[in-house]
């Protein structure tokens, strides 16, 4: 006999069905999925993989040099030579070489009070489904308040850090860093804003305020982009004031 | 103190290899680790490597002893293990090479009583020193001849049991989600080695709430295990003062002074923690604490004293056993490639660490598991669970269908609990595995038509 | 560590027979700022029972303002407080009370005397939901992932709420309760209320006031409103007899049930195991009878009945600590809109489909007439929008300006531009708004869920400005 692969819940003969369905629909994580023998059904392990597949491609693959043109950002590379070594030196993914300091002096405008860094990070996923919607809003808010937004800069390998340099060299008040997320299961789309103020070489990520889980189940990206601009609001008043930022 | 270290030279093939400290012999002796390089401190060639483990092999546990990575004047961690060890036991073996350790481990001769009677007398910079002779299999093999038996309300470890800790975390905190997936994960038969849950909120009164509402389920359906939530020891401490239902108290820790302090949390607090927990936990105890530990740690956290992982680890063991704590489980594979950069080094470092907390003494588990940027996948964490349920690991972690939505990372699904006790013919704790039957999941220790199916506790 | 935020919260129910008032601290939750987790009450402790007493009445038509109000003052003084402490909570006139010709302007006068963020409410459905909160067991069928069925039988009304995996399943509600009758001393009957005459047992002549009943025509009533009660909570299907009685619809949908919760003045009567030694008149109405028949029904039995521990303070329980909800974590709130309480709301139907600036301008205009001519709506009011389309920007640029274009158009003088929002967009449709209007100041909530002909009351914001406490209300007052 062959098993029933049409079940909707993965479990044969459940005592409570409907119960079953609603868990299996309204949860977060994997539940409800059944068994074969004791292993995994064939359904639920082949979407396991696809998953883990997205995510992993997520982590190896490169932004787009259209989409880096079409966002109008200066595009440069972290002290990492490659994805491997973006991977195994994490110290590399978060500065610029000497050559970019003085590449983006030339082409970037100096003393910016906000600088935006966009940084693929773990996931060029995150960057191409998440910036496009999320720029234009972040561009127009910081506008409407009459913040001096200078030029925005793509970052190949960069983590979040790298916006320390990168603001250190431009004299920017204060730096957004639009980094892709390390990539889960659930989404490999999943981006972090993560926010400096008075940017120098050096400064530890863990005093960054942060807001994560940016994409499109999470803070739509349009939402986000709002957000951006009223945290950096604050972030130069308080610059401005000359006191300690809080959290956004 | 006694013999000062110079420097440590082995010429093989005709080339001589220098390393100036033991520090140092024992950094490069280690198999290939990504963190090891990230640190600077490993093996510039396979050749080196290989001379660091000749030397290593030659070096006394005298010579250990007197020399540990961190000096005992600048490190807690260093004192907690030499104040761990029994002087008549290590007096009678300090003249032992590192080798002859390993021979003594692995000898047929050599069972579960004698390892016993040896491992009081041991230093975390011993054991970890054998630990770089050891192949995978020398791994398993001796680690499969020890038992460390604990017991809270279920007692885990015993001779032909291995048991699960069920993970069953939620992106939000709710505590409806929580109960559901421990739903699934019991009807799996995981669970008897711990219902332990990762706070995404570091609160106390969020702490509270799972404890209670996890509580109450063990309570309602009678289940012979344990809760713990997983907050800060802090938090956890806060909660149970409040009046919080925990049966163990957890922390994260570290092979260095430092290290911990990068935890917020030094020998005192830990000291305290127990104290507490054998006061206010629920559990029947002896044993009340859970610890976590993981190679890269340290370094992660610039606390490394530029010793290498597996050492470092090895002191998180020799700090974790004057807590008698009911369970010790390494996360492996969770903090990144710059750590274990792929399968291979991940299953390593699995067991490494199992066979390093077990001749510590310690009631040893794994979160055997990957993040999407390191190279490994399912396929790596399940070999590494067969291999580790061959060395008699006392438990693995458990989440549904391999994938933690909270923590965002691969570990082993609740599937593997039933499979890999089949594959080798082993039960749960025995509380558990009556209980199991009871609840008609497993049938003589199979699983029935009614495992997998969350909803068999869903009527009153 | 970040310490947690505490409300102070209130409960005021006044029901048909008693009136009773608890105070309770509500632990706000401070999740991590990721998106997936908004703010929520983690614990809610009551630390103020009153005493249950008796709700004073002004003759038959109304409800005695001054002795209430007394009552409360007490309380709020007893719990150490004062008004200006209370932060949050719910007046609630539940049953006849509800039906009194003041009832409104009471339970509206008492919110703003209490708290400046205390809410009037009312309804029979939101009674039901309350009082199964209230219970314990909404919580708990959460937890034990079952199928809880909570009674709530009071003075004037029955109100049953159906609970499954901790949500809100069901109500259905009744105009049962044990106030129906009322007697003196000597066991003359001395009122009768309107429903007795839609559920009159068949072989009994009808009750008058002014009589004196056989025991047997009370036993006999008393069965025939068991015979509904247990009813309304097997069914559907319902007999006719019970529809007869139902003040809200009957829902359609049948239920597994795994326990059943009896709370209320008459539900406590249930699970009292001496009531058969009590008076039947003890308090001088059907109230011992109609739990007597209960326990005694042939059906009581079959189901699994569980007694809880707050069964007389079920509704105001719930009214104390499960009224107040939270907006989203981004918003775009104006500090001098807030705090805010009444606001009718106007939802904009069908916007997702409107696919041009004017076409949003003119379905929200049309929404704001027809809003002002139907319920007489002058003041300021809360557009909802449950579903704007798709959230991308240029989306959202449409329908801003269409929104923005239909509220300059509303009066000359600059009024408040106030946005309610189901979908995760308040800052950017804050961000746009404020840019394209001429109006008042602008404020987009988001995350919320109402309907037309509900009101809302926004509190000042929690959790460091990141949300806005919210009381969604109906107040169905009886003509």
């Amino acid at each position: 006999m062959r098993p029933n692969n049409d079940r909707r819940s993965g479990v044969e003969d459940p005592e409570d069905e409907p119960r079953l369905e609603r868990f299996r629909d309204s949860h977060p994580s994997r539940i409800g999925v059944g068994r074969a023998g004791s292993r995994p059904r064939t359904e639920t392990l082949l979407e396991f993989r696809l998953d883990h597949a997205k995510a992993r491609d997520a982590v190896t693959t490169h932004v787009s040099d259209d989409l880096v043109a079409d966002l109008d950002l200066v595009s440069v590379r972290s002290r990492a030579e490659s994805k491997t070594e973006f991977l195994a030196e994490p110290s590399r993914g978060r500065d610029i070489s000497e050559e970019t300091a003085e590449r983006i002096r030339e082409d970037c405008a100096m003393e910016p009070q906000v600088q935006i860094v966009v940084s693929d990070g773990l996931s060029s996923t995150a960057v191409e489904t998440n910036v496009p919607e999320l720029l234009p809003v972040l561009r127009d808010g910081l506008a409407d308040r009459g913040l001096d937004v200078g030029t925005p800069i793509f970052v190949e390998y960069g983590r979040v850090d790298v916006m320390d340099a990168i603001g250190a060299e431009l004299g920017a008040d204060c730096c957004v860093n639009l980094v892709g997320e390390r990539p889960g299961l659930a989404t490999n789309e999943s981006l972090s804003a993560y926010f400096v103020a008075d940017p120098e070489r050096g400064g530890a990520t863990s005093e960054k305020s942060v807001i994560s889980n940016i994409h499109r189940n999470g803070i739509p990206p349009v939402e986000a982009g709002a957000e951006i601009a009223a945290v950096l609001e604050e972030l130069c008043e308080a610059e401005r004031n000359g006191c300690d930022t809080g959290d956004p | 103190m006694g013999s000062k270290e110079t420097g440590y030279t082995a010429t093989i093939d005709g080339i001589e290899h220098e390393f100036d400290s033991i520090r140092s012999v024992l950094a490069k002796a280690n198999e290939r680790k990504s963190g090891d390089e990230l640190a600077g401190l490993a093996a510039s060639s396979s050749a080196e490597r290989i001379a660091a483990k000749d030397i290593v092999s030659r070096l006394t546990l005298e010579t250990l002893y007197e020399n540990p990575v961190v000096p005992a004047d600048e490190d807690e961690v260093t004192r907690t293990i030499r104040d761990g060890v029994c002087e008549e036991t290590y007096a009678e073996i300090a003249d032992w090479t590192v080798a002859d350790l390993r021979e003594f481990l692995l000898a047929e001769s050599t069972d579960d009583e004698a390892i016993r009677a040896l491992r009081e007398g041991l230093t975390s910079e011993m054991i970890a020193a054998v630990t770089k002779l050891m192949s995978n299999l020398d791994l398993v093999v001796a680690a499969a001849k020890m038992t460390v038996v604990a017991r809270c309300n279920s007692t885990i470890g015993t001779e032909g049991t291995v048991s699960f800790r069920l993970q069953p975390n939620d992106p939000a905190d709710e505590t409806e989600n929580i109960l559901q997936s421990v739903r699934e994960g019991l009807s799996y038969g995981v669970g008897d080695a711990v219902i332990g849950i990762n706070p995404v909120s570091d609160d106390a009164a969020q702490v509270k709430e799972i404890l209670q509402a996890t509580a109450e389920f063990i309570d309602r359906w009678d289940v012979p295990t344990q809760n713990c939530v997983l907050g800060h020891i802090t938090t956890q401490m806060d909660a149970v003062r409040n009046g919080a239902p925990a049966d163990l108290l957890f922390q994260s820790i570290a092979g260095t002074e430092r290290g911990n302090r990068e935890f917020g949390i030094d020998v005192e607090l830990l000291d305290d923690a127990a104290e507490l927990g054998r006061n206010l936990c629920r559990g029947d105890g002896p044993n009340v604490m859970y610890f976590e530990t993981g190679q890269g740690a340290e370094l992660s956290n610039d606390a490394h004293e530029g010793v290498d992982q597996l050492t470092l680890e090895a002191r998180c063991y020799g700090l974790a056993r004057e807590y008698d704590p009911f369970l010790v489980n390494t996360v492996v594979g969770f903090i990144g490639p710059e750590y274990l950069y792929d399968g291979k080094q991940v299953i390593r470092a699995g067991l490494e660490d199992v066979f390093m907390g077990k001749l510590h003494g310690l009631p040893m588990g794994i979160d055997a598991c990957y993040t999407n940027h390191t190279k490994a996948d399912q396929n790596d964490i399940e070999n590494l669970a067969v291999l580790l349920t061959a060395a008699g690991a006392n438990f693995f972690i458990t989440v549904p269908m391999g994938d933690d939505v909270m923590l965002n990372y691969q570990s082993n699904s609740y599937h593997d609990g039933p499979t890999l006790r089949s594959l080798f013919g082993l039960q749960a704790a025995p509380e558990f595995e009556a209980w199991l039957e009871e609840m008609g999941i497993t049938d003589d220790g199979r699983l029935t038509e009614r495992a997998g199916d969350p909803t068999i506790f869903t009527q009153p | 560590m970040p310490g947690t935020e505490t409300l102070t919260s209130i409960g005021i129910d006044i029901g048909t027979t008693t009136t009773q008032v608890i105070i309770s601290d509500l632990t706000l939750s401070a999740p991590a700022y990721n998106g997936a987790a908004s703010v929520d009450v983690l614990e809610r402790r009551v630390r103020y029972r009153s005493p249950i007493r008796e709700t004073p009445f002004a003759g038959d038509r109304e409800i005695d303002t001054a002795a209430v109000g007394e009552l409360i003052d007490t309380d709020v003084q007893d719990a150490g407080l004062t008004a200006t402490e209370v932060d949050t909570g719910a007046v609630i006139a539940t049953g006849e009370a509800a039906r009194k010709d003041n009832a409104e302007a009471l339970v509206t006068r008492l919110a703003e005397h209490t708290g400046e963020f205390v809410v009037a409410t009312a309804g029979a459905s939101l009674e039901a939901v309350l009082a199964g909160y209230g219970s314990g067991a909404g919580a708990r069928s959460g937890t034990d992932g079952s199928t809880i069925v909570t009674v709530d039988i009071g003075g004037g009304t029955t109100n049953i709420a159906v609970f499954e995996d901790g949500e809100v399943l069901q109500t259905r509600c009744l105009d049962i309760g044990g106030r129906l009758v009322r007697f003196d001393d000597d066991g003359v009957v001395r009122a009768v209320a309107e429903p007795v005459r839609r559920c009159h047992p068949p072989d009994c002549p009808p009750i008058e006031v002014g009589t004196k009943r056989p025991e047997a025509d009370r036993q006999a009533l008393a069965r025939e409103l068991a015979d509904r009660v247990f009813d309304a909570v097997e069914g559907p299907p319902f007999d006719e007899a019970t529809r007869a009685l139902a003040i809200t619809d009957p829902p359609e949908n049948a239920v597994d049930i795994d326990e059943v919760v009896f709370t209320g003045g008459v539900g406590r009567l249930v699970s009292d195991l001496d009531i058969d030694d009590r008076d039947p008149l003890e308090f001088g109405d059907l109230g011992v009878s109609l739990a007597t028949a209960i326990r005694a029904h042939e059906r009581f039995d079959a189901l699994p009945v569980r007694r809880s521990a707050e069964d007389i303070r079920a509704t105001v329980i719930g009214a104390g600590t499960r009224t107040t909800t939270f907006t989203g974590r981004t918003i775009a709130p104006a500090a001098e809109l807030l705090p805010a309480r009444n606001l009718p709301v106007i939802a904009l139907e069908g916007l997702e489909t409107a696919d041009s600036v004017d076409a949003v301008r003119a379905r929200t205009a049309a929404a704001i007439r027809a809003a002002r001519n139907r319920r007489d709506i002058t003041g300021t009011a809360a557009l909802y929008a449950s579903n704007v389309g798709p959230l991308t920007y240029d989306r959202l640029r449409l329908v801003a300006r269409g929104i923005a274009a239909a509220c300059d158009a509303r009066s000359d003088e600059p009024r408040p531009v106030i946005l309610l929002t189901e979908q995760n967009c308040a800052k950017v449709l804050g961000q746009l708004l404020e840019s394209m209007t001429n109006a008042g100041p602008v404020m987009v909530l988001d995350e919320l869920a109402v309907t037309e002909d509900e009101y809302v009351d926004l509190g000042t914001p929690v959790a460091e400005n990141a949300a806005v406490p919210v009381t969604i209300k109906t107040l169905v007052f009886d003509e």
